[in-house]
């Protein structure tokens, strides 16, 4: 029959104790929960055992295996009576997690341990792997070790020695249960408030109105003595845990002074044997002695989500028995931190490490303070102790801000990069470039007389000879023309269509002429058609001049200028409208409506009211219309968008035209039905059509000189055809660049 | 439709008109800037404005026909584009010089003996009148060769912008759309 267990002194008490005989607690909860049924006997569900753990407690030792048993009828029934609220550990860690294990009963466990037990020592069950080490004592009293036995001894002779595991966590044996049943009377008569764990509980004192016997033995217990370090804080308590203390003062005992086991007056005797997990233990206790010191209390930060703590086993925390821990392990956490510099293992393990062989480009990478650190950890930490506040008195649990903490000057990185010099060579060649971009580069100086200057210089002066030799010879000696016009034969189909539509012409008749040419090209065109426009003249025919480019307005009355310069009186029967604006639609719009796009003429009259303009309204009203230019894509703007309106009422197009637009514009003559009923072409033509005509006229003029160019530009294409050709033809050099160009 | 044809030339026309206006007060303010900001060559770009603002006003207190509108154009803009072309004809002819010593192949020979063979029937020889047969010749010359190449010319022209156009009605090409 299994015992109830004290869930504050874990001491056995009869099955129908209702408050612990040792320490006074509440045994059985004044709530109990449904599922524990009425008489909270509910059997408790023996959880299965995995394959796995089944294994592992086969290899355990007897002794081990018979504490597991009978903590397990122990700790079950306590399970059960958690209620349905808690899930059983099974549930929420698996199967793999181990099992927690109780303490045995005491009954069961030799007096060296029961007297520790007695002396208020609370700790946590450990965890499977912990446990072995811890409980071997316990199962065997008379293998125990002399060590163990030299501890209980001097336990004995100073009484009832302060809790071990008091300073390392005061968290319950038993499974904490987030009920108060579970607590003892005098817990849960504290406030709801105080019930709550603590931020830290190893410095909080245990107060209560009802102080169990447990912890009065505690109180009257032997003073420390005076070579042991106290684990309890008082000096260094902080402010918010005094200011606790004050306000519970009246109600709550003074917290209990626990003392350590002075474990570090023992001395291992030689030939003494160190068991193998002793060892263990041992080696690592001096991995942790090589860390830095943490504060004591860094433990309850484990304790934070007391949510888990209330549900897990105390087992899983893996505190250790520390009634079978070994009085060295208590100098270890008893210590004091250290002032944090490496220790002498760490600082012999470091010496014996070969310096890393980094290379060239990752020093030159690495800061200066990461390679040699002005500052310390140990700086750090002594002044990290906080002041005030919930963690007055801490240390190092805040980081410090580096903005206030480095009051120094900021190390000055060398910005300079360690580049080897086949790098830095391509660095000042690339420099060297840049700097010889921006300069300005010194051109070859240029020969004052080159060949080609020369050339130039030859081809415009026989140019000029050639335009002014006929001209001068004409003036000065036979005062005639040297060059005769061009004869019938010349006279082309084209320049006789011009004439027969200028010549059906009635008197007076209006004539739209268009001025699409450029100054530059005024004396081809002027001369090309100053025959046309005198037969104009001649038949009194109304002008009308537009024109598609800023400049032909002005060309237009250019051309009147120069034809009433000639006359006895000036020809005023025409109109100036002047430009038309917008290129083709400018063109296709005046061709519709003549008057809403052109309504003024250049004096800014109105040129529809009166005269010959005043029956027009579209642009085949026009007789005639007549094209003046030397661009191709102005004649056919004008054949395209105009001439249909003309074809329309079988008006005539005309185009005077400069001698490179002729065979552009020759095909629209050439045309069946035709799209332009007449053309003259250049020079040439217009010297044709006044010989058509029979009335010499500007092209007249120009035909000796024009026919003198012509010539001397014909003698020096082949000269240089004959000399260049030569010289190409029978040069080896040239032969052997042309083979090897083919 | 035909209204409305009308009514949008009419207001194509109008906008032309302005884009005249803007291009020239576009041109004001790139050489403007340029003598504000002492550039190269400023110099030229203040003879520019200064005639610019000379014309302008010249012609529009006179009126463009006006006695000084003409003698500004017949005095200045005339020569001065004539001897441009006039110095395109000199360097057409030294190009035809050196043609044969920059590259000296059949179809260099070809183009100058045509431009030969133009240049001497175009115009009775002196002293010898003209030559038999070569008016025929040059007939050959200009309405049939040159024809006959001006007409490949267009119809390749014509053959471009319906492609063109085309392209731009199945969306191929967006001129206007950046």
């Amino acid at each position: 029959m299994a015992d109830i267990r004290c869930p504050m002194c874990s001491k056995p008490n009869p099955e129908d104790a209702e408050v612990c005989q040792y320490c006074q607690a509440r045994l059985k909860p004044l709530v109990v929960s449904s599922a524990s049924g009425p008489g909270g006997s509910i059997p408790p569900k023996k959880p299965p055992v995995s394959p796995a753990k089944a294994e592992h407690d086969s290899a355990l030792p007897d002794w081990l295996d018979r504490i597991r048993s009978e903590d397990e009828n122990v700790t079950e029934p306590e399970e059960a009576e958690a209620g349905s609220a808690f899930q059983p550990e099974e549930a929420i860690y698996g199967d793999d997690k181990p099992q927690p294990v109780g303490k045995a009963e005491s009954s069961d466990l030799p007096d060296w341990l029961a007297s520790l037990g007695a002396s208020g020592t609370i700790t946590e069950p450990p965890s499977e792997e912990e446990k072995k080490p811890a409980e071997l004592p316990a199962e065997k009293n008379e293998d125990e070790p002399d060590w163990l036995e030299r501890i209980r001894a001097r336990q004995e002779t100073e009484g009832n020695e302060p809790p071990l595991g008091v300073f390392i966590t005061d968290i319950p044996s038993e499974p904490v249960s987030s009920e108060n049943t579970h607590l003892p009377n005098w817990i849960s008569s504290l406030p709801e408030q105080e019930s709550a764990p603590p931020p830290f509980h190893e410095e909080t004192p245990v107060q209560s109105t009802e102080q169990p016997d447990w912890l009065s033995r505690l109180d009257t217990g032997p003073s420390p003595e005076p070579g042991v370090q106290p684990f309890s804080n008082e000096p260094e308590m902080p402010d918010w845990l005094s200011r606790l203390s004050g306000q519970e003062a009246g109600g709550l005992p003074e917290p209990t002074q626990v003392e350590p086991l002075d474990a570090r007056s023992y001395q291992q005797q030689p030939g003494e044997e160190i068991p193998d997990w002793l060892s263990k233990l041992e080696s690592s206790s001096a991995e942790k002695d090589q860390l830095p010191a943490l504060p004591a209390l860094i433990l309850n930060d484990e304790t934070e989500d007391h949510d888990i703590l209330k549900t897990e086993a105390p087992a899983a925390e893996g505190t250790p028995d520390l009634n079978a821990l070994p009085d060295w392990i208590f100098n270890v956490t008893a210590e004091e931190p250290s002032a944090g510099g490496p220790s002498s293992a760490e600082a012999e393990s470091e010496a014996g490490l070969e310096p890393a062989q980094l290379p060239s480009w990752l020093e030159a990478m690495r800061p200066i303070e990461a390679a040699a650190p002005l500052v310390s950890s140990q700086e750090d930490l002594s002044a990290a102790v906080e002041k005030g506040g919930p963690l007055a008195g801490l240390r190092g649990v805040l980081p410090i801000d580096p903005n206030i903490s480095r009051l120094r000057k900021p190390s000055a990185y060398s910005i300079k990069l360690q580049v080897p010099e086949d790098q830095q060579a391509l660095v000042k060649r690339l420099e060297d470039l840049i700097a010889t971009e921006a300069d300005a580069r010194s051109q070859p100086r240029k020969q004052s007389i080159s060949s080609q200057s020369l050339l130039r210089m030859f081809v415009a002066i026989v140019l000029f000879l050639g335009i002014l030799a006929p001209m001068l010879y004409d003036r000065m000696y036979t005062d005639q023309k040297l060059l005769e016009l061009p004869g019938v034969e010349r006279i082309t189909k084209d320049i006789s269509d011009t004439n027969f539509s200028l010549g059906t012409l009635p008197v007076g008749a209006p004539v739209l002429l268009a001025f699409d040419y450029q100054p530059g090209v005024s004396a081809e065109i002027e001369a090309a058609s100053a025959a046309i426009l005198d037969q104009l003249i001649s038949r009194a025919a109304f002008l009308t001049m537009v024109s598609t480019k800023p400049t032909g307005p002005v060309l237009g009355e250019r051309v009147l200028q120069g034809i009433n310069s000639k006359r006895a009186s000036p020809y005023t029967n025409y109109t100036n409208l002047g430009f038309i604006p917008g290129g083709e639609s400018g063109l296709i719009g005046f061709a519709e409506r003549p008057r809403q796009v052109m309504p003024y003429n250049l004096k800014s009259q109105e040129a529809w009211s009166s005269g010959p303009p005043a029956g027009i309204h579209k642009i085949s009203d026009f007789s005639l219309v007549l094209v003046f230019t030397e661009n191709s894509e102005t004649a056919r703007s004008w054949i395209e968008q105009v001439q249909p309106f003309l074809a329309a009422q079988k008006r005539p197009l005309i185009m005077v035209v400069s001698a490179q637009v002729e065979p552009l514009i020759r095909p629209y003559y050439e045309a069946n039905p035709k799209q332009v009923n007449g053309m003259v072409a250049g020079l040439a033509g217009g010297a044709a059509y006044e010989s058509l005509t029979g009335h010499p006229s500007v092209a007249r003029d120009y035909w000796d000189a024009f026919g003198g160019g012509m010539m001397a530009a014909s003698i020096l294409i082949l000269a240089g055809m004959l000399i260049y050709g030569g010289i190409g033809l029978f040069s080896p050099v040239k032969r052997a660049e042309g083979e090897a160009a083919k | 439709m035909r209204s409305l044809r009308v009514l949008l030339v009419q207001w194509a026309i109008i906008l032309a008109a302005f884009a005249l206006i803007v291009g020239i007060l576009n041109l004001a303010n790139v050489h403007l800037t340029r003598i504000r900001e002492r550039q190269v060559n400023s110099g030229y770009s203040l003879i520019l404005l200064v005639s610019l603002v000379l014309t302008i006003t010249i012609v529009g207190y006179f009126r463009p026909n006006g006695t000084w509108s003409l003698w500004i154009f017949n005095n200045i803009q005339v020569p001065i584009e004539s001897s441009l072309v006039a110095l395109l004809a000199v360097l057409l002819l030294l190009a035809a010089i050196q043609l044969l010593r920059r590259r000296l192949n059949l179809f260099s020979v070809i183009l100058l003996v045509t431009a030969l063979v133009a240049l001497f029937t175009t115009t009775p020889l002196f002293f010898l009148g003209e030559l038999p047969g070569v008016n025929s010749i040059h007939q050959l010359l200009s309405q049939v060769l040159a024809v006959a190449g001006a007409r490949g010319i267009l119809l390749g022209v014509a053959l471009g912008t319906i492609l063109t156009g085309v392209r731009v009605l199945i969306g191929a090409d967006r001129p206007y759309s950046g």
